[in-house]
């Protein structure tokens, strides 16, 4: 492919630069969306930032003492493991449930398009609906779990799904798990559906059975694949807060208390907005770090697609 | 889909847009000039009864100032303040501002309010002095309150009656009650547990009662609370999710049958009279005879933000027809409070007697910031926490609230 | 023969057991809405409504309904903006060699990653200064500039797999870029214009964090704030919270079932490619 550019007459080179105009909104939108409120994030960080500087706008500078703050605060171990936790356990499931859900779904049937167009319903349904349902269906004296348990006899006393510290954690995993597996599923399935019969029928006269052909086969056909699946995931769970806010507001006792879920309560309940701020960056920097990683593998492409 | 009718679509969904979309743009603020005058109001009752009662108010308001219109905003509960910062920062805060009466000397201390003195004479003998003691702010009022409600213990009598059980006056009677009626799917008492200052609320009586202080997390007398309700739990006469309740679910609780006692406030009185169970109210128990309960104050305030000495006064008119004793009768019926003014609050009281209870208890009524101020919501914020670590058997009660002391005394320092 | 249709009838059998698990939440919401309130604090719960009601409907209808309207107007304003400004910029972020072109993809990548609560912070000082608060436009521009970044991956992936050799047949005519784009690019992007639309729509329609921020008078509440109004902080009416969330969901059901095509072409398109 020759460059575009060498073959232009010449005419048209200043044609170039009124393309930018293209571009332009976008950009606009970047800053307004982008560099703007990072920037804000930033400075707050550094300032001794409460109710008082939030009002007028005047914050004196104090350095590095957010982030040691924030990082002396006894609450910043345990909430950087539930967010470890957390973000491990809701990809982990999300992706393995997904994955075996596009799975089954790769053997055509009557029916499952529609079937599979209704397990999209998760995903779309707003979050303050679905995590306030979860909220109910959990809950210890009449939530419709632990009495689908007790009458299945897996249980003999209800659990304080919401209640109970550790308990907790998991329900919340579980409710991101439920809200994560439509996104995981149609993106396996995409994929799935587009390895090449013959792998599979070649593999099956030299005598490999389905475990060997997933292993072998789908598993590294689906490589690119299954690692932006993974590293999407990653940061849109990395982002979630309302599931949490409206389950278990961060606790009981800070059990489900996550860095975004912290940097919503430092900020807002005890006024201390630049340690708000200094958290919400560390969830930044970090979100970057996976970033950079994600554009390695899909090897962005900075020209036209041949 | 033809090529024709997808752009047609295109341009009819367009155009059908653009004449609602460019209606009802405006800057912030501003009262037109003139006789006319528009007031802007934000407060965070979008449900009822509150809402219902607002509006009431706000109509009859218009009807007795004809050249005055007040523009109503509601925010959920949990994002008022946040909302209010976010203005208070763009100096485009309504002309009126309800706050939860806690949140008033942390927005005060930022100067964000217009101090009442400037354009009100107000008469503070004729207040209760705990409610007006959360409006004031070094000194000066910065707002003044709707109406006022604490907690109290309400029981089931005919449970009690069945069980031969007199209410409790003790913290020792309390916990036999609520043993004594724990059985099948009832629960002897019932509170309030949640990640929200909701617990903070509902321990304080009991903290306050005892001697113990927020200040002073770690005193004998504060963690004596604490364990009056871990033992409740732990015991299995309060049930453990406490932890996740809001008080309007432990009023549901009892309405249905499921708690014996419960621990709420006036503003449940209306849900009581229709639930057709037969209640009653006491005072919350003390730990030993002769004592008082100290509960903490409710209730939310009207307040002005600073802006220009003409909108604060047309700003003041509404707070002050608030304050006439008819209007302030009319909107505590409505939300079921009980009035800071003193000859409002005896006459409410004079009609309608269940408040008794409630109204009494707000002579002796403390101000949940009081010695802490703006640094209320962050000691608030420790002491849950550690409620809750207890409450859930991660920490005994003397851990729990040791650590907490810590975190307190460090948060001060800040 | 017979061998097949019974697997076929096995695997049906287990895909409908699989989505009934799945969607039960849904409809636990469902018969929340059905019920009083004291009825869904009941214990035990029931599964079935003792006394099915629609009160609930009809008091999120008169009370919500004019929501539902502007949720329609914001979310269907979110759309056209958020589409007229993003497919341009794919077009040329595809097709034009920019130095900016790859730092343009890694903005828009980690915009996407900036908490919502900042963003919406920062957004509000910008719009008061403009005097955009209130307004369906404001809200409009708000909720397009948070759609558009993944609006842009979408519609990028597709139409970098457009043969250049269209366009430059048609630019060798004598066309300019704008004629281009519009009688060429947008008809054969169509299904990938339809996806990135989908997408906003649900984004806008979902939003409550905007619309929280940016309103600060009555009058254009979308639905998602109109659920709240049955949350106070001393009483809640949960059925009516479950119907008006029923309700709100309607269209996230319709435009999934008509277009579910479209949505799962999009998902992969935009991911992959990057």
């Amino acid at each position: 492919m020759s460059s575009f550019h060498s073959r232009r007459p010449r005419s048209l080179r200043s044609a170039h630069r009124y393309r930018l105009l293209f571009l332009l909104p976008i950009l606009v939108d970047i800053v307004i969306v982008f560099v703007y409120p990072l920037y804000t994030n930033i400075t707050m960080s550094f300032e001794k930032y409460g109710i008082a500087a939030f009002v007028s706008g005047r914050a004196p500078f104090v350095g590095l003492k957010n982030y040691i703050d924030v990082f002396s605060n006894p609450l910043m171990g345990k909430t950087v493991v539930n967010t470890i936790l957390f973000t491990v356990g809701s990809i982990a499931l999300q992706f393995i449930l997904g994955m075996l859900l596009a799975l089954f779904f790769k053997r055509r049937f009557a029916g499952s398009q529609l079937l599979r167009t209704l397990l999209l319903i998760p995903w779309l349904l707003p979050l303050i609906v679905s995590a306030t349902t979860f909220r109910w269906m959990f809950d210890h004296t009449n939530g419709i779990i632990n009495q689908f348990l007790q009458n299945l006899h897996l249980i003999s006393q209800p659990l304080g799904w919401l209640i109970t510290p550790n308990l907790a954690l998991l329900s919340v995993i579980v409710t991101n798990i439920w809200i994560g597996i439509p996104f995981n599923m149609v993106l396996l399935y995409g994929g799935l559906v587009s390895i090449p019969e013959e792998y599979y029928e070649a593999a099956s006269i030299d005598g490999a059975n389905g475990v060997q052909s997933f292993w072998y086969i789908t598993i590294p056909s689906l490589r690119e694949i299954i690692t932006i699946v993974l590293m999407l995931g990653l940061i849109y769970t990395l982002k979630v807060f309302d599931v949490i806010r409206v389950l278990t507001g961060g606790g009981p006792a800070n059990s489900t208390q996550i860095l975004s879920t912290w940097s919503y309560a430092l900020s807002f309940t005890d006024l201390s907005f630049g340690q708000g701020a200094a958290v919400g960056n560390v969830l930044i920097a970090v979100s970057l770090i996976f970033s950079m990683i994600y554009l390695r593998v899909a090897k962005i492409t900075t020209g036209p697609a041949r | 889909m033809k090529k024709r009718t997808f752009l047609f679509v295109v341009a009819i969904l367009f155009s059908g847009l653009t004449l609602p979309v460019f209606a009802g743009g405006q800057k912030e603020g501003g009262t037109s000039a003139g006789q006319a005058v528009t007031l802007t109001e934000m407060d965070y009752w979008g449900g009822d009864p509150g809402n219902s009662a607002m509006k009431a108010y706000i109509a009859s308001f218009e009807a007795a100032h004809p050249n005055i219109k007040v523009e109503r905003t509601t925010v959920p509960f949990g994002n008022l303040l946040s909302k209010a910062l976010t203005q208070a920062a763009s100096h485009s805060l309504p002309d009126i501002l309800e706050l939860d009466n806690p949140d008033l000397q942390a927005f005060a201390s930022t100067g964000a309010l217009a101090p009442l003195d400037s354009f009100a004479n107000i008469d503070k003998s004729k207040y209760y002095a705990g409610p007006l003691s959360t409006v004031t702010y070094e000194g000066k009022l910065y707002g003044l309150p709707v109406g006022n409600n604490d907690l109290a213990i309400i029981y089931n009598k005919k449970m009690f009656a069945d069980a031969g059980l007199t209410p409790p006056k003790t913290w020792e009677d309390l916990l036999a009650d609520a043993k004594a009626l724990t059985h099948g799917t009832t629960y002897g008492f019932a509170f309030s547990a949640p990640t929200t200052e909701e617990l903070t609320w509902q321990f304080e009586p009991w903290l306050w009662t005892a001697g113990g202080t927020l200040r002073h997390i770690d005193s004998p007398e504060s963690i004596s609370a604490l364990k009056l309700w871990v033992t409740m739990v732990q015991k299995g006469w309060a049930s453990k999710s406490v932890l996740n309740w809001e008080q309007a679910n432990v009023e549901q609780q009892f309405e249905n049958g499921y708690a014996a006692i419960q621990e709420n406030g006036p503003w449940q009185l209306p849900l009581l009279k229709k639930s057709g169970v037969d209640f009653g109210i006491i005072p919350i128990p003390v730990p030993k005879e002769g004592m008082s309960p100290v509960p903490p104050l409710g209730g939310e305030v009207f307040t002005i933000p600073a802006s220009t000495p003409q909108k604060e006064k047309n700003a003041w008119t509404f707070i002050a027809w608030m304050q006439q004793p008819d209007n302030l009768i009319a909107i505590n019926k409505a939300f079921s409070y009980i009035p800071a003014y003193i000859p409002a609050a005896q006459k409410l009281v004079q009609e309608n007697p269940l408040l008794n209870v409630f109204a009494d208890e707000l002579k002796t009524g403390r101000a949940r910031t009081l010695n802490l101020g703006q640094n209320y919501p962050k000691v608030s914020q420790i002491v849950w926490s550690a409620v809750q670590a207890a409450l859930a058997g991660t920490a005994t009660p003397e851990d729990a609230f040791k650590q907490a002391q810590q975190q307190i005394d460090q948060a001060l320092k800040e | 023969m017979a061998k097949q249709g019974g697997k076929r009838w096995i695997l049906l059998s287990v895909g409908v057991i699989i989505v009934v698990v799945m969607l039960f939440p849904l409809y636990w919401a469902i018969v929340g809405s059905l019920k009083t309130n004291n009825q869904i604090f009941a214990i035990p719960a029931t599964i079935f409504p003792p006394t099915p009601t629609f009160q609930s409907y009809l008091t999120a209808f008169t009370t919500e309904g004019r929501d539902l309207l502007s949720s329609l107007i914001i979310s269907a304003g979110t759309v056209v903006l958020a589409l007229l400004i993003a497919a341009p910029a794919a077009f040329a972020l595809a097709h034009f060699r920019f130095r900016l072109t790859a730092a343009v993809i890694i903005a828009l990548l980690l915009a996407q990653m900036i908490p919502p609560v900042i963003l919406a912070n920062s957004m509000y000082v910008i719009f008061n200064r403009v005097g955009l608060l209130n307004s369906y436009l404001g809200l409009i521009i708000a909720d397009s500039a948070l759609a558009i970044p993944f609006a842009v991956l979408i519609l990028r992936a597709y139409m970098q797999s457009i043969p250049w050799e269209l366009p430059e047949a048609a630019f060798v005519d004598g066309a300019n870029d704008i004629v281009t784009f519009i009688w060429i690019i947008v008809p054969i992007s169509r299904s990938a214009i339809i996806t990135a639309g989908l997408f906003t729509f649900l984004f806008a329609w979902g939003d409550f964090l905007f619309a929280l921020t940016m309103i600060t008078k009555p009058g254009i509440e979308p639905i998602t704030l109109g659920l709240f109004s049955f949350i106070g902080n001393f009483s809640q009416q949960w059925n009516d919270v479950m119907a008006t969330a029923i309700i709100a969901s309607i269209p996230a059901a319709i435009l999934l079932v008509v277009a579910q095509k479209y949505i799962a072409a999009g998902l992969m398109a935009g991911s992959l490619k990057g």
